[in-house]
C-alpha cells in the first residue's frame, strides 16, 4: 500500500461521497419544496373550478327560483298556457342565452312531464322521468336542486325550483348553464385551459337534441366524448385515455415543449354519480424550470466542493507529508548505504514536524561523516 | 384760367403700383380663403367607413360582448434587436347588433365592406402595438340575417412585442398582437373570446419563421388604463415562437467557450522544473492580456448582433461573465504563484509545485464546468 496514492484517494473518497450525499439530500429539499408548490397550484386549480361550478349552480338556481316566484309565471303554469308562458318568458331567455350563458330553461308539470322549453319551444310534452333522475328527485322531495346534468340538449349546470302559489305546488322552473360558458370564463379569467369529457352512452341516449359535430369519432377518448375545450391543440397532448379513466389525478405533461400541471377531476351529478370528467390545466414550466435549474447549480456546487476538496487534500498530502517525507527517506537510505557526501535538501521548504526529521538525519550523517 | 397740369408720369406709375398691389392682396385673400375653405372642406369630411359614429346597440343591455380572435396568416421576419415582427394577421370581431335583424345576409369584402360597415356601428378596435400605419388593411364582413356581424379585417405591418432573453438560445417568445377597444371603456364595450375563437386564433398552416419555430396561438383578456381610472377592454393575441438554438450556436457559444481556453492555456504553458517554474510570468501576463481584448472584442461583435442578449442576466452575459472571471483568475495565478513565488515562501517549494499540478485541472474543471452549468440551467429552465 502506498501512502502517497492510498491517502489522497481516501480522503478524495470520502469527501466526494460526503458533498454528493450533502447534495442529494439538498436537492431532495428543494424538490420537496416546488412538489409543494406544484401541489399548492392544484389545489388552487381545484378550488377555482370547484368554485366556479359551485357559483354557477348557484346562478342558475337563483334564476329558477327568481322566475319562479313571479305571480304571472305561476299563473301561466297553473292555467298551463303556454303561448302565452313562452311570450313572457321568451325575451328574458334570449338575453340571458345571448349575455350569460344560459343556454336551456323549461318548466315541468307533475309527474314530470315538460311543460314548455324556452330553448326549444316545438318541443314539449314528453316525459322525462326515464333520463332526468334530478327532476324526478325534485318532484319526489318537493325542493330545490342544482348540480350538473345531461339534458336532451347536453351537460349543463342546472339549478331546479318549484312553483308554488296560493293554491299549492304546480311544477318546477329549471334553468341550465352552458358548461362551456363556464370553462371559457375560467379561460378568459384566471388563464387555465379546461375540457369536459362526458360518458358516450347516457350522451346518445339522452342529449338528443346535442348538435352532430359533437359525438364524432375524432372526439372519443375511451368511454368518454370531449364536449368542450379551451384549446384543444393543447388538450390533445396533455389528455390521453389512460389519464381520465381513473378518477381524480394530478400529473404534469409537456404540450408543445412547455409542462403543464394538469387537473383531472369527476365530474358527479347531485346525486354523487360520475358523468364525466373535467379536465384543467396551468402553465407550470415556472416551477419545473426553477426546479432543474436548482439541480443544475447544485451539481455545480458539488463540483466545487469536490474539486476544491480534492486539490486541497493533495496539495497538503503530498506537498506537506509525501514529498518532502520522500526527501528524507532517501537520504536516509544514502546514509545507510555509505554515501554521506549531501546534506538533506530543502529542510527550509518542510514543516516544523518534518525538520526535526530531517535535522536527525543530518545529525546522523555527519555523526557518522568520516566512519568506514 | 389755369391750364390742366398734365399727368406727371411717376404718379401715373405710383397708382398702377398700387392697382398691381391691391390686385395682388386680393389674389393672395382670396388664395387664403380658398385654402381655409378647403381646409375646413377636409375636416368636415365624413368618417372613413367604420368609424361612423352610428349609435351603440344598446337592446340587450351593457356591456356590447364583442367576440376577439387573431389568425397568423403569415410572419415574414422577427427582429429581436428592434423588438418587432413583421406579420401579416387577421383579426376577427364578432358582436350582435339587434337593430340589423332581417336584413339580408351581407357577405363582402374590400370597399364593398367598408360600405356596408359605414351605417352601423362597428367597435373601435386599435393594434396597439402596431408600428406605424400599416401596409396593406383590408376589410371583409358579413351580416347575418340574425343580426350578428362577424368583422374580419387582414393587416400587414410591424408589430412590436418585448424579448425576455434570459434563457437565450433556449429561450421562447409570444409575438404578442394587442387588440384594445378605444372610446368605450369596460362597462360599454367588452372583448372576450370563446372556444371558437381559440380555434380561429392559430398560425396557419405552412408559417415558416427563420430562426424560429412558432408553435401554438394562447389569447388573454388585457385590460388597459384609461382616463379617471376607468378601463377598456384589450385582448393580447400571441404567437409562441422557440429560437432554433443550432442558429447561435456556431456565432455566439463555440468562440465564447473557445475563448475560455485562453487563460487555461497561460497556465498550461508554464511548467515547474527543480521548483521553479520555467516560463516568465510576464510572457504569461501577455498572454492573458491578448485573452482579454480577444473577449471584449467578441463582445463587442456579440452584442453588435445580439443586442437583447447586451443586457441583463442572461446565458450570452453570464458566458463572458465567466471569461472574464477566469482571466482575472488566471491574472492572479500568474502574479500570485508564478511571478511571486507566494506559495512557496508560505508553505516551501513542494507546496508550491502540488498547487501548480492541481491547478493545472482544477481551473479547467470548474471553468467548463460552470459554463456547462451556465448553458445547461438556460436549458432547463
Amino acid at each position: 500500500m502506498s501512502f502517497r496514492r492510498s491517502a489522497p484517494a481516501v480522503l478524495i473518497a470520502v469527501s466526494v461521497v460526503v458533498l454528493i450525499a450533502t447534495g442529494i439530500a439538498s436537492n431532495r429539499m428543494s424538490s420537496g419544496l416546488i412538489a409543494s408548490v406544484e401541489e399548492s397550484r392544484f389545489q388552487l386549480m381545484r378550488s377555482i373550478l370547484v368554485n366556479s361550478l359551485g357559483d354557477a349552480e348557484s346562478k342558475a338556481l337563483a334564476r329558477a327560483e327568481m322566475i319562479a316566484s313571479l305571480p304571472n309565471v305561476q299563473h301561466l303554469l297553473r292555467t298551463a298556457d303556454r303561448e302565452a308562458m313562452f311570450d313572457e318568458t321568451g325575451r328574458m331567455f334570449e338575453i340571458q342565452r345571448d349575455r350569460f350563458g344560459v343556454d336551456q330553461a323549461q318548466f315541468f308539470v307533475p309527474p314530470s312531464v315538460s311543460f314548455l322549453r324556452i330553448n326549444a319551444p316545438d318541443k314539449f310534452g314528453d316525459d322525462v322521468a326515464s333520463f332526468r333522475p334530478t327532476v324526478v328527485e325534485a318532484f319526489k322531495t318537493g325542493e330545490s336542486i342544482k348540480g350538473l346534468s345531461i339534458s336532451r340538449s347536453g351537460p349543463a349546470v342546472f339549478g331546479i325550483a318549484p312553483v308554488r302559489d296560493d293554491l299549492g305546488d304546480i311544477g318546477f322552473v329549471e334553468f341550465g348553464l352552458d358548461f362551456a360558458a363556464v370553462l371559457d370564463g375560467l379561460k378568459a379569467r384566471y388563464g387555465l385551459d379546461c375540457a369536459l369529457f362526458m360518458e358516450e352512452k347516457p350522451l346518445r341516449e339522452i342529449a338528443t337534441g346535442m348538435g352532430g359535430d359533437v359525438l364524432t369519432d375524432e372526439n372519443r377518448i375511451g368511454k368518454y366524448m370531449r364536449i368542450h375545450t379551451t384549446h384543444l391543440d393543447r388538450m390533445k397532448e396533455l389528455v390521453a385515455d389512460r389519464d381520465i379513466m381513473s378518477g381524480e389525478r394530478t400529473y404534469v405533461r409537456d404540450a408543445a415543449g412547455v409542462p403543464h400541471g394538469v387537473l383531472v377531476l369527476p365530474a358527479k351529478n347531485y346525486a354523487g354519480k360520475q358523468i364525466g370528467v373535467i379536465v384543467v390545466a396551468a402553465d407550470f414550466s415556472g416551477s419545473r424550470g426553477a426546479s432543474s435549474e436548482t439541480m443544475v447549480w447544485q451539481a455545480l456546487l458539488a463540483l466545487f466542493g469536490i474539486v476544491l476538496s480534492a486539490g486541497a487534500i493533495l496539495i497538503v498530502i503530498r506537498g506537506m507529508i509525501v514529498l518532502p517525507m520522500r526527501e528524507v527517506a532517501n537520504k536516509l537510505a544514502a546514509v545507510a548505504a555509505g554515501d554521506r557526501t549531501e546534506e538533506v535538501a530543502g529542510v527550509d521548504d518542510m514543516c516544523d514536524e518534518m525538520k526535526d526529521i530531517a535535522r536527525s538525519v543530518e545529525v546522523l550523517r555527519s555523526k557518522t561523516e568520516g566512519e568506514p | 384760367v389755369r391750364p390742366a397740369r398734365p399727368p406727371r408720369p411717376h404718379r401715373q406709375a405710383g397708382r398702377r403700383a398700387r392697382q398691381v398691389a391691391g390686385f395682388l392682396t386680393g389674389v393672395l385673400l382670396l388664395l387664403l380663403v380658398v385654402i381655409r375653405w378647403s381646409r375646413a372642406e377636409s375636416v368636415e369630411e365624413p368618417l372613413p367607413p367604420g368609424k361612423a359614429e352610428a349609435p351603440m346597440p344598446t337592446s340587450k343591455g351593457l356591456p356590447n360582448v364583442v367576440r376577439a380572435a387573431v389568425q397568423f396568416v403569415d410572419v415574414r421576419g422577427v427582429d429581436e434587436n428592434a423588438q418587432t415582427f413583421d406579420a401579416t394577421i387577421d383579426l376577427r370581431l364578432r358582436w350582435e347588433d339587434t337593430s340589423l335583424r332581417g336584413h339580408e345576409l351581407i357577405e363582402v369584402s374590400g370597399d364593398a365592406a367598408d360600405e356596408a360597415l359605414a351605417g352601423i356601428w362597428v367597435p373601435k378596435v386599435e393594434l396597439a402595438n402596431l408600428e406605424g400605419d400599416p401596409a396593406y388593411r383590408e376589410r371583409g364582413v358579413v351580416i347575418s340575417r340574425d343580426g350578428s356581424v362577424e368583422l374580419i379585417e387582414r393587416v400587414r405591418g410591424t408589430f412590436h412585442t418585448p424579448f425576455r432573453v434570459k434563457r437565450f438560445p433556449f429561450d421562447r417568445h409570444m409575438l404578442e398582437v394587442h387588440a384594445v377597444v378605444r372610446g368605450k371603456t369596460l362597462d360599454q364595450v367588452v372583448l372576450d373570446f370563446v372556444q371558437d375563437d381559440v380555434a380561429f386564433s392559430r398560425a396557419r398552416d405552412g408559417i415558416e419563421i427563420d430562426g424560429w419555430s412558432p408553435t401554438v396561438v394562447d389569447l388573454a383578456r388585457s385590460p388597459v388604463p384609461g382616463f379617471r381610472g376607468q378601463f377598456h377592454a384589450g385582448v393580447v393575441a400571441g404567437l409562441w415562437v422557440e429560437r432554433d438554438w443550432t442558429g447561435v450556436l456556431a456565432p455566439v457559444f463555440i468562440p465564447l467557450f473557445s475563448s475560455l481556453l485562453i487563460p487555461l492555456i497561460a497556465i498550461w504553458l508554464n511548467k515547474v522544473e527543480d521548483g521553479e517554474f520555467a516560463v516568465d510570468a510576464f510572457e504569461l501576463a501577455n498572454v492573458l492580456i491578448g485573452g482579454l481584448f480577444a473577449v471584449i472584442a467578441l463582445n463587442f461583435t456579440v452584442n453588435g448582433a445580439y443586442e437583447t442578449v447586451a443586457n441583463g442576466d442572461n446565458t450570452a452575459t453570464r458566458l463572458f461573465g465567466l471569461n472574464y472571471l477566469t482571466l482575472g483568475l488566471s491574472l492572479v495565478v500568474d502574479i500570485v504563484l508564478f511571478r511571486f513565488n507566494v506559495a512557496k515562501r508560505l508553505f516551501g517549494r513542494w507546496v508550491q509545485e502540488q498547487t501548480f499540478l492541481v491547478l493545472l485541472w482544477a481551473i479547467p474543471v470548474l471553468s467548463m464546468g460552470t459554463g456547462i452549468a451556465v448553458v445547461a440551467a438556460a436549458a432547463c429552465g
